[in-house]
């Protein structure tokens, strides 16, 4: 827990899909810096700067939040409205990444300001590409505010 | 229809003469009596005329009485028998009959003056005056004039009754010329004496008298001779005949044959005048006798006909009205045996029911003269029925107690004091109903009574018939109102009841009570809004439904009902009004189904499927994320460990890898599988070659297989289904030629009229028709694994989508010569699902 940019925080509660994720972004240069939270509380500890991570320098909010909503203790949703609700993290772009597909979820989600909402491919090549492309556009296509 | 008495006999006895003109003397033909009579009186007055003849001359006492009262009888008689002829005359009309009448008339008148002209014997020289000739020229004028008249008579046309009519100017003229003739006659005969030659001296006879005398009776016998010609003879002419006879014996005795006045001759003569006079007068009155009696007994005879002929229809009208008001042909019997048996004028009738089956008869009804029996109880054998073969053909019976086989029904009988009795059959319908019988002592009955029988036996058997048809009639009708009741109160499932036109309920089914909660006996007579919450009777709906249902016929909707617990249901409802045959509103029926629990069912269903659905969702999730690792890492071993792994560690990995890919494979078809067991197909019209054009172009890829495609009709389907359908035909097509040198695929379809009909033809291996049941079998192969790959499950997942969409599919092939696999699709909108 350096003081490094994270460029890509993962909030994924599930190991395989967080290597995996992770390995995608490697591979295309993207994963230097991913933090990989496994719930949503250290999410928000994380991304609010308390708890473990409290010690965090503020000013320096990830590029992009990765969010999967079933997460235990905190759920996605419920990290995705404090997130968007604070006005010095509202600015993140967060994109949810999940295997539910329930309109429900997608509307609460875009109801709460969600950036993109994308369901995880079943296949694995295809997950991988949709990672990939994921990390391109919202890292280094994408402009975000200082 | 003859009825015979035997008595009346003057029809058929006179054979073409006209009854009317049988009863009077005028016109009645002589018939062989009247001859007879005639014959005998003749030949008496013969016999007495000859005997006199020696002894006219005889001279006798001179009795002056005997002239005026031998003069007055005369008088009398002509007068009498003028006015009976004219009488007659006024009947037959006929000129002739008048102008007799006229000469009995002038007769009588005639005698009249003789006698008041004869000497000595109103006044010396007679009251008219004139001389010793006047009375004798007087009698020959007399003598001499009725002749002519009868001549007239019997040269005049006969003529038949009413032909002429006399009016009353021309009879008043006749009696006048009559009178004139008379009154000049006499006035000749007195005054004119002088002109006349001199026929009497003293009381004797001149010479010239007896050319006179002989003119005259010549004109008499010519008279006769006119009337023999005068065929047929009516009896008047007989008679006539007769007195001409006579005439000519008083003339004989009194002018040729005798001296002078008061001899033999002179007394005989006018003996025979009067009885000349007396004949016809005689046969007159004794005809007008019995004429009289016999009309009298005529028409006694007449109102006893018609009065049996009125109490024949009475009891013929009696019958029929008791059938009009479906009467019990029995009730029928009992009330007109009596009056019939007294009509038929027996002493005893009996209507008869025959049991064909067991060979007995019934009484229905008897009467005899003291008794009326009514009603079930005596019973006999059919025997005593006579005949039945000829009774069933219509023939009536003649029965002889006395031959019968002797048994205790033949004893009562003849101790009842029949012997003989008639059996007149009833039928109605063809069938032999029973018997009317009826008899006495004697074996005389009348065709008339057989008649009466006959009709009152034919009216019987139809009542009778038209009780039994009514028996049938209502029996069925109640049996199937019986059947229906209990049809209806059977249903369970639907309320069924009807209302009367205010809306009260008339019936209710066992369904009614299931539904509603209320038992009949509370329900029966109350108002249907009973059922109907607080909010649609405020809104008048009960009463709009019946007055919907009344003029459209029938009425249905859905809506809230409340049943005896207060608790609510939704009711499917359709009210219909009922009409009789003239249109007139008789009630309303009415059934309901409660929907409730469809509704309730439906609602669970569909939570149900929602509940699966992401139950489902979740599930393949769930499955595949550990697919993915599996597959994932394996992929990254691959990649990172590459250099370090030979071939066949290589292998293992792809082995791993190509079981999670199949395992996600499996999961994706198990899913699809079971969505569309739960899926309705949304059918619009769908471009089938526009689909499977597509879909082959996206299956076919790279590869070099040819695939043709022939014009495809369009199809009434779901279009994601049907691409479904092509991605799995086709895709089996391609894979299993695809190790074929020239893979080859055919998509056909045709128009088969009520079905659209399409063919998906590869080159590739085939299969066995002996396992063609197995190819749309869940998880079914006909291949290995390591031959094609596959889940088994694409085919039952076209198998389903088709039989959803209501049609059928199947597949020929040989192995080595590719397969073709066809499905057709029912053409137009609302197919089974």
């Amino acid at each position: 827990m350096a003081d490094e940019q994270v460029e890509i925080l993962l909030a994924e509660d599930n190991a395989e899909d967080a290597e995996m994720t992770t390995r995608a972004l490697r591979r295309n240069n993207l994963a230097n810096q991913v933090q990989w939270v496994k719930d949503g509380a250290e999410a928000l500890d994380y991304l609010f700067c308390t708890g473990a991570y409290a010690g965090r320098n503020a000013s320096r909010p990830p590029k992009l939040v990765l969010l999967d909503i079933k997460m235990p203790k905190v759920d996605g949703i419920e990290v995705l409205r404090r997130l968007k609700a604070d006005p010095a993290t509202r600015a993140i772009p967060v994109v949810v990444m999940t295997s539910s597909n329930e309109e429900r979820d997608v509307m609460e989600s875009y109801r709460l300001g969600v950036n993109s909402y994308i369901v995880k491919p079943v296949q694995f090549e295809e997950f991988m590409q949709t990672v990939a492309k994921i990390g391109l556009y919202w890292v280094l296509t994408n402009r975000v505010p200082h | 229809m003859n009825s015979f008495s035997g008595t009346e006999a003057t029809a058929i006895q006179s054979g073409a003469q006209p009854a009317a003109a049988q009863r009077f003397v005028a016109t009645r033909l002589a018939l062989d009596a009247d001859r007879k009579l005639a014959l005998i009186t003749l030949a008496v007055s013969a016999t007495m005329f000859l005997a006199a003849i020696p002894f006219a001359k005889q001279q006798l006492a001179s009795l002056w009485a005997f002239i005026p009262s031998y003069q007055a009888a005369l008088v009398v008689c002509d007068l009498v028998t003028a006015a009976l002829l004219f009488g007659q005359a006024r009947f037959s009309t006929t000129v002739a009959l008048h102008v007799l009448a006229a000469g009995y008339a002038f007769t009588a008148l005639l005698a009249i003056c003789h006698a008041l002209s004869f000497p000595d014997l109103f006044a010396s020289a007679g009251v008219l005056g004139g001389g010793a000739q006047s009375t004798a020229w007087l009698y020959m004028f007399w003598h001499g004039g009725f002749p002519l008249f009868v001549i007239a008579y019997g040269l005049l046309e006969r003529g038949r009754p009413g032909s002429v009519s006399l009016g009353i100017g021309t009879l008043t003229g006749g009696v006048a010329a009559l009178g004139a003739l008379v009154a000049a006659l006499t006035w000749l005969a007195t005054a004119g004496e002088g002109v006349l030659p001199a026929i009497m001296q003293g009381n004797r006879y001149t010479p010239a008298m007896i050319f006179v005398v002989s003119s005259v009776w010549l004109l008499s016998l010519a008279t006769l001779l006119v009337l023999w010609r005068r065929r047929p003879h009516s009896v008047l002419d007989l008679w006539l005949m007769v007195v001409m006879c006579a005439w000519l014996f008083d003339i004989g005795l009194a002018a040729v044959f005798n001296g002078g006045r008061f001899d033999l001759g002179f007394y005989a003569g006018r003996i025979y005048g009067l009885a000349a006079a007396s004949f016809v007068l005689v046969v007159l009155l004794l005809e007008n006798a019995t004429l009289h009696t016999r009309l009298a007994l005529e028409h006694e005879r007449d109102q006893q006909s018609l009065a049996r002929h009125a109490e024949r229809l009475r009891i013929l009208a009696a019958i029929d009205q008791a059938m009009i008001a479906e009467r019990p042909a029995d009730a029928i019997a009992a009330a007109v045996i009596q009056p019939l048996r007294e009509l038929l004028d027996v002493p005893r009738a009996i209507v008869n029911r025959f049991d064909l089956a067991s060979g007995t008869v019934e009484w229905v009804a008897a009467a005899g003269r003291h008794r009326t029996h009514i009603g079930p109880g005596v019973r006999y054998s059919i025997g005593l029925m006579g005949d039945v073969e000829a009774l069933r053909r219509g023939e009536t019976q003649l029965i002889d107690v006395h031959a019968l086989p002797s048994g205790p029904e033949v004893e009562a009988l003849l101790a009842s004091g029949v012997r003989w009795y008639m059996a007149v059959p009833m039928i109605a319908g063809g069938e032999l109903i029973g018997a009317l019988s009826f008899g006495g002592e004697s074996r005389a009955f009348r065709a008339e009574q057989v008649n009466i029988a006959r009709e009152v036996a034919t009216q019987l058997a139809i009542a009778t018939m038209q009780m039994r048809l009514l028996e049938r009639v209502r029996a069925q009708a109640s049996g199937l109102a019986e059947r229906f009741r209990l049809l209806v109160e059977g249903v369970r499932d639907y309320a069924i009841l009807t209302l009367d036109t205010e809306g009260r309920v008339t019936s209710w089914n066992a369904g009614a009570g299931l539904i509603k909660g209320y038992a009949a006996a509370e329900i029966l007579g109350r108002h249907f809004s009973l059922f109907y919450p607080q909010e649609a009777i405020a809104q008048r709906w009960p009463e709009r439904e019946l007055e919907l249902a009344a003029s459209q016929g029938r009425f249905e909707d859905e809506g809230w009902r409340i049943r005896k617990d207060g608790s609510r249901f939704w009711a499917n409802v359709v009210v219909t009004a009922m009409r009789d045959e003239a249109g007139v509103l008789r009630g309303f029926s009415k059934i309901a189904c409660d929907l409730s629990e469809r509704k309730r069912a439906e609602e669970a269903l569909q939570t149900l499927n929602r509940e699966l659905e992401s139950f489902t969702y979740s599930v393949s999730h769930d499955l595949r994320a550990p697919l993915r690792a599996i597959d994932g890492y394996a992929q990254m071993l691959d990649e990172d460990y590459a250099d370090r792994l030979d071939a066949d560690a290589q292998r293992l990995i792809g082995v791993v890898r190509a079981n999670a890919r199949r395992m996600g494979q499996l999961i994706d078809d198990l899913l699809a599988f079971s969505r569309l067991g739960r899926q309705e197909p949304a059918c619009s019209r769908v471009d089938m070659m526009a689909l499977a054009r597509e879909v082959s172009e996206e299956l076919r890829g790279a590869g070099d297989a040819q695939i043709e495609l022939a014009a495809l009709p369009a199809a009434h389907a779901d279009a994601a289904l049907l691409r479904q359908v092509w991605l799995n035909l086709i895709g089996n097509a391609l894979k299993y030629s695809s190790k074929g040198a020239q893979p080859r695929i055919e998509i056909g379809g045709r128009d088969e009229g009520a079905e659209a009909c399409y063919s998906v033809r590869d080159n590739g291996v085939g299969f066995d028709m002996r396992y063609a049941e197995k190819l749309f079998g869940v998880f079914q192969r006909l291949h290995r694994a390591d031959e094609f790959e596959g889940t088994g499950v694409g085919l039952a997942i076209v198998q389903r989508i088709v039989a959803r969409h209501g049609g059928r599919v199947w597949a020929e092939s040989r192995p080595g010569e590719g397969a073709c696999f066809h499905f057709c699709l029912p053409k137009g909108a609302g197919h089974g699902g």
